[in-house]
């Protein structure tokens, strides 16, 4: 290391040098010079970035930069500045600082105080080759991120809200701490009048401006005033008329001045506005002496006050205007949806509008996750009001106990942005009485309606619902895993069929086993009555779950396809292992009051098996799930012939090895959901899949054992070219379809 | 993303084209390093394009574009050749294809490395497969004729001076291969007319919408490319001259610019100064593949005075002068690596730290 570098008071500066000096592989770095120069320390380097041939950015093979590091233990950012006298001006991510010996390099976006704690010599070179290399291919301001403010602020924090603000402004709320404001500004009156917060503004809103290199700050009133004049703005002309105006005559030796401006931000020239820069100065002093130091208002000190009034026209010449202290202020904006989108990384996402069944525990918190995400204009569905018990995982707390938790919910999740977009409906969806047509209009018109209650009852109502897409978010009964379900786009697959195939997918995937197992023994009784028993469930696992639903749901909502998913969390090690779920194409039928889905998986089941077994005929039974209410019969699955079934080319009897301690295991593990509904068997090539008198005797003998029970019977009969079926259902009566084998 | 790659090799030529879909072409095989020497700075030239070849152990083209040492040593100790048993077996790396120039089958009274490639190569002619020549001297056919073979029969493996060579296509592989030089007449059987007679290409590389232009120029003199420049002109096919990368000839000897070395700096002859200075892209790239560029006049390449010529010609396409045994630093040699894609070329500049540590053996420790 040279002598010089030796005495760096810095130890960044230090490690720069030795790293360039000592790297045992080449650094692509070299030392120019490292030196002490009053305060700080200075080293020059030329940095040799990597570079493609096009360059966007007409960065050279060898860049001359000057690194000044300005305490001993680095608690101050250095500065790194290009020594390159014809470095490209006007590139975002730099910076025509005043007192530059050099054009200031944007190296890092993070917390100087965050970053520094691991930035070694090493990473503060590879962080300025980086720069380099992607300010060359015109990477490093990426698309989605927002537009660069053409000056930086300090000091002072306004707090604006959000969207095109065009004035005029208002103060809402001020608050002084340790002789810094933060002024909450609005732009409506104050509904409780005008809050006297000490400040008089000042506002005008500027021609659009592309974002550029960032501009030199003015500290005072002439570099503001020059500043402006390139916006054809003469603010000194302006203020001074403006101050004498009666409104900031009274008691103008108690107020200050705020100088707000607006200025709308282009990407491109011939581009849109797509944001509104606001730059934020006071003027140090009150606006009496403000006005009296341009000229613009005199006033008289007297017993009990003071009396400002207009200045007369041979006023006293204005004076040297760089003399005037102007501080700028910080300036940020509330949030609407659209922004927070943008901060949640999903700032292409358009708005929506979306229905949610539920305000329970997976419901209230992941209405809540995706409002701060800015997805979504909510219209909460949920009759129950909040019980203390609720508070333990709902975003509900416990001042809201009593009151209706939809409202409950609409109220909290609209305070997260200065957007409101929540709101509740207090009904039953299944029993909606007089807001039955508000909740219609509300599902036709939302682009997603989630139902949370994890009632197989909801999931039915959407799947025939007129709405523009269902979906399904619910926890397992042991709140151990994540179910997410939904429909398709265009609505090829309804929500209960996609849960009827999730029932098969729970009992047929070794994955999933326990996932509907969670017994009775478990719950907590709540109240006195029979039903008033809650799960035990640590929030910690609703949070991390609907988190991850949060998510999921954001990312549906991009797309058309339907989707089928299980996440299933370890407790122990805290993993989450997803179980996606292939979705078949369905065949529906309908007649009377029966309606029968076939699943493309039965089709394919049976179809294979007659192929295998050919020319003997095959069979076995049909497994599916059913809604006695609504009279819909689901076929999921065609079992293979158990071991000891007959088959012949002209006959087949179904066996019984092992057949029912499986249909009795499928069911148990789907909550009983998954069922025996029929059998099927296949005909031999040239006899049409229709019943034989045989046939018929077995439908006779589906129907003298089920149709008392109340439940629905079907059988099947695979062919070549086509499967038939039959399904018969008490006073519901039969119906017969044909299953074209070109359909899905 | 097609990755070119020059080795630290000294005054001695290796150009290793790895394309995107897997393919891969060889210029020159020249291990010149010294196993022996702890100083010499030169790379293990085999274990770098065994580390390139991974688990493969054949190289769809390897071309020797003369058959000097400097451009084949150790050939016959790493490539497995098809002409004689000794040469076979082990962990030797197949060529699937041998392009050399016809100076490569014709000259005689060679030695060593030379020999045996001549071996190869006259095997792989007579044979009929496995091999491209370029030049078509008469003397070939007689070659031909006296090995009881049609010339007829073999002209499917010539390839002419202004044509492409048919191992590679844009439209499948990304790349395409010229070959300006040798011609006929360049051609020759005696050992002295190898550098004139030497493989003189340009590879065109396409990545979306962006193709990126190499000139490989082997030890060609000033001459030679004085031709190659009035011909390509002739034809009108001056965008085959184009480049964005160039490995400029004969180890920065000043004899491939002019005759005349200059005081400070070698002023080429026209012709080739309109190749380097007109036809070189912007932000362009010229490799010399040679020793450090030394400080005092020397009578062995590479001159000081055609380097700082190259190295002008770089400034001001914007672009960049790099010597093989000179990148990163002299002290620390390492292959210079070339990504070719949808933004021209860029020179791989990964500085050391953790990720040089973490992807090398580290030293043996213990007892």
């Amino acid at each position: 290391m040279p002598n010089e570098a030796e005495e760096l008071r810095s130890r960044l500066a230090r490690s720069v040098v030795r790293y360039i000096t000592t790297s045992v592989d080449h650094p692509y770095c070299s030392l120019l010079s490292a030196h002490r120069d009053g305060v700080a320390d200075v080293v020059d380097i030329e940095v040799e970035p990597e570079l493609a041939q096009d360059r966007r950015v007409a960065i050279l093979p060898q860049e001359p930069i000057r690194l000044l590091f300005f305490t001993e233990d680095d608690s101050i950012e250095p500065s790194v500045r290009s020594l390159r006298e014809d470095f490209p001006l006007g590139q975002v991510h730099t910076s025509l600082d005043r007192s530059a010996d050099g054009l200031g390099l944007c190296i890092w976006e993070e917390g100087w105080p965050d970053l520094s704690s691991t930035l070694t010599g090493q990473m503060l070179i590879e962080r300025i080759r980086a720069w380099f290399t992607l300010m060359a291919s015109g990477k490093l301001h990426g698309d989605d991120q927002p537009l660069e403010p053409l000056i930086p602020m300090t000091s002072h924090t306004l707090v604006i809200p959000p969207g095109a603000i065009r004035g005029p402004w208002h103060i809402e709320k001020s608050f002084k701490d340790a002789g810094t404001y933060t002024l909450l500004m609005s732009d409506t009156a104050p509904e409780l009048g005008v809050v006297d917060t000490g400040f008089a503004i000042f506002h005008r809103e500027l021609p659009h401006q592309v974002h550029r290199a960032l501009g030199r700050r003015p500290y005072d009133l002439g570099a503001l005033q020059t500043l402006l004049e390139t916006f054809s703005i003469d603010l000194v002309a302006d203020l001074r008329q403006w101050l004498a105006q009666g409104d900031q005559t009274v008691r103008a030796h108690e107020r200050h001045l705020l100088l707000i401006f607006a200025i709308p931000m282009r990407r491109a020239e011939d581009g849109p506005d797509e944001a509104l820069e606001v730059w934020a100065y006071t003027g140090g002093e009150t606006l009496a002496v403000f006005g009296e130091t341009l000229g613009a208002t005199f006033t008289v000190v007297q017993e009990g006050g003071s009396i400002t009034t207009p200045a007369l026209l041979s006023a006293r010449p204005l004076t040297d205007l760089t003399l005037i202290p102007m501080p700028g202020w910080r300036v940020v904006q509330r949030l609407d949806r659209a922004t927070a989108r943008v901060y949640a990384g999903r700032g292409d996402a358009p708005d929506l509008k979306l229905v949610g069944i539920g305000a329970g525990a997976i419901g209230s918190n992941v209405v809540m996750n995706t409002v701060r995400a800015g997805i979504g204009e909510w219209t909460i569905i949920d009759d129950d009001d909040v019980l203390p018990h609720n508070t333990v995982r709902q975003i509900q707390t416990n001042p809201w106990v009593g009151y209706p938790k939809a409202l409950v919910l609409a109220a909290e999740s609209n305070q997260v942005l200065a957007q409101s977009g929540v709101t509740g409906i207090v009904e039953n969806l299944l029993r909606p009485g007089d807001k039955k047509d508000q909740i219609a209009s509300a599902m036709k018109e939302a682009d997603l309606t989630v139902d949370f209650s994890a009632s197989p009852a909801v999931v039915g109502h959407l799947a025939e619902s007129d709405l523009t897409r269902a979906a399904s978010l619910f926890f397992s009964p042991d709140g151990s895993d994540l179910v997410l379900l939904a429909e398709d786009r265009k609505r090829a697959l309804r929500i209960d069929e996609i849960e009827a195939q999730y029932f098969l997918k729970v009992a047929t995937d070794r994955r999933l086993d326990g996932h509907l197992a969670a017994a009775r023994l478990d719950r907590i009784r709540y109240a006195n009555a029979c039903q008033d028993l809650s799960r035990p469930l640590p929030p910690w696992r609703v949070q991390m779950l609907s988190g991850l639903g949060s998510g999921k749901l954001i990312e549906l909502l991009a797309k058309d396809a339907a989707i089928a998913n299980i996440w299933r969390l370890d407790s122990v090690s805290g993993g989450v292992i997803p179980v996606p779920l292939r979705l078949h194409g369905v065949q529906r039928f309908e007649a009377g009051q029966i309606k029968i889905t076939v699943s493309g998986h039965v089709l394919d089941t049976v179809r294979t098996l007659r192929g295998k077994c050919s020319p003997n005929e095959t069979g076995g039974v049909l497994l599916g799930t059913y809604d006695v209410v609504r009279g819909v019969v689901h076929a999921l699955a065609a079992l293979p012939a158990p071991s000891d079934s007959r088959q012949a080319p002209t006959y087949f009897i179904r066996g019984v090895k092992d057949l029912q301690p499986l249909v009795e295991q499928l069911a148990k593990s789907t909550a009983g959901r998954l069922k025996y509904i029929g059998e099927w068997h296949s005909h031999p090539q040239h006899v049409a899949a229709r019943p034989s008198s045989d046939d018929e005797k077995v439908f006779g003998h589906l129907s003298s054992h089920l149709e008392p029970t109340g439940s629905p019977f079907a059988m099947m009969i695979t062919g070549a070219e086509e499967t038939w079926f039959r399904i018969g259902w008490a006073e519901r009566g039969q119906l017969e379809g044909v299953l074209s084998h070109g359909a899905g | 993303m097609h990755v070119v790659r020059f080795f630290p090799i000294g005054n001695a030529d290796t150009c290793l084209i790895e394309l995107t879909n897997g393919r891969r072409a060889l210029f020159d095989f020249a291990d010149m390093r010294d196993p022996d020497d702890d100083d010499d700075l030169r790379c293990d030239l085999e274990q770098e394009l065994r580390d390139c070849l991974g688990d493969d152990k054949e190289i769809d083209v390897v071309a020797f574009t003369h058959l000097d040492t400097d451009h084949c040593a150790r050939a016959k100790e790493v490539f497995h050749l098809e002409h004689a048993a000794k040469y076979q077996g082990g962990s030797r790396i197949k060529i699937k294809t041998m392009w050399v120039p016809a100076t490569a089958i014709l000259e005689t009274g060679v030695k060593g490395q030379a020999r045996t490639l001549r071996a190869e190569a006259r095997h792989r002619f007579k044979e009929g497969k496995g091999i491209r020549v370029f030049g078509r001297p008469e003397k070939l056919d007689q070659f031909l004729i006296d090995n009881d073979l049609d010339p007829a029969k073999r002209r499917n493996l010539i390839s002419d001076a202004g044509t492409l060579c048919p191992e590679f296509n844009l439209e499948h592989d990304g790349v395409e291969f010229f070959v300006h030089s040798p011609f006929a007449e360049t051609c020759g059987d005696k050992v002295e007319y190898r550098n004139g007679s030497a493989l003189f290409m340009q590879a065109t590389f396409q990545v979306d919408d962006r193709t990126t232009k190499m000139i490989l120029s082997a030890d060609v003199p000033h001459e030679v490319i004085d031709d190659i420049v009035r011909i390509t002109q002739y034809h009108k096919n001056n965008e085959r001259l184009e480049w964005d990368i160039n490995n400029v000839p004969h180890h920065s000897s000043y004899l491939s610019l002019s005759d005349e070395k200059g005081e400070e700096k070698t002023i080429p002859v026209d012709r080739l100064k309109w190749l380097y200075e007109t036809q070189g892209q912007a932000g362009g790239r010229l490799i010399s593949t040679s020793c450090p560029i030394p400080s005092e006049d020397t009578v062995q390449p590479p001159h000081r005075q055609a380097a700082n010529y190259y190295k002008q010609v770089a400034k001001d396409l914007g672009g960049e002068w790099i010597v093989s045994m000179e990148h990163p630093s002299k002290s620390k040699p390492k292959p210079i690596v070339i990504e070719i894609g949808g933004d021209g070329s860029k020179v791989r500049k990964v500085a050391g730290g953790t990720s040089a540590l973490i992807s090398n053996a580290a030293p043996r420790a213990g007892a």
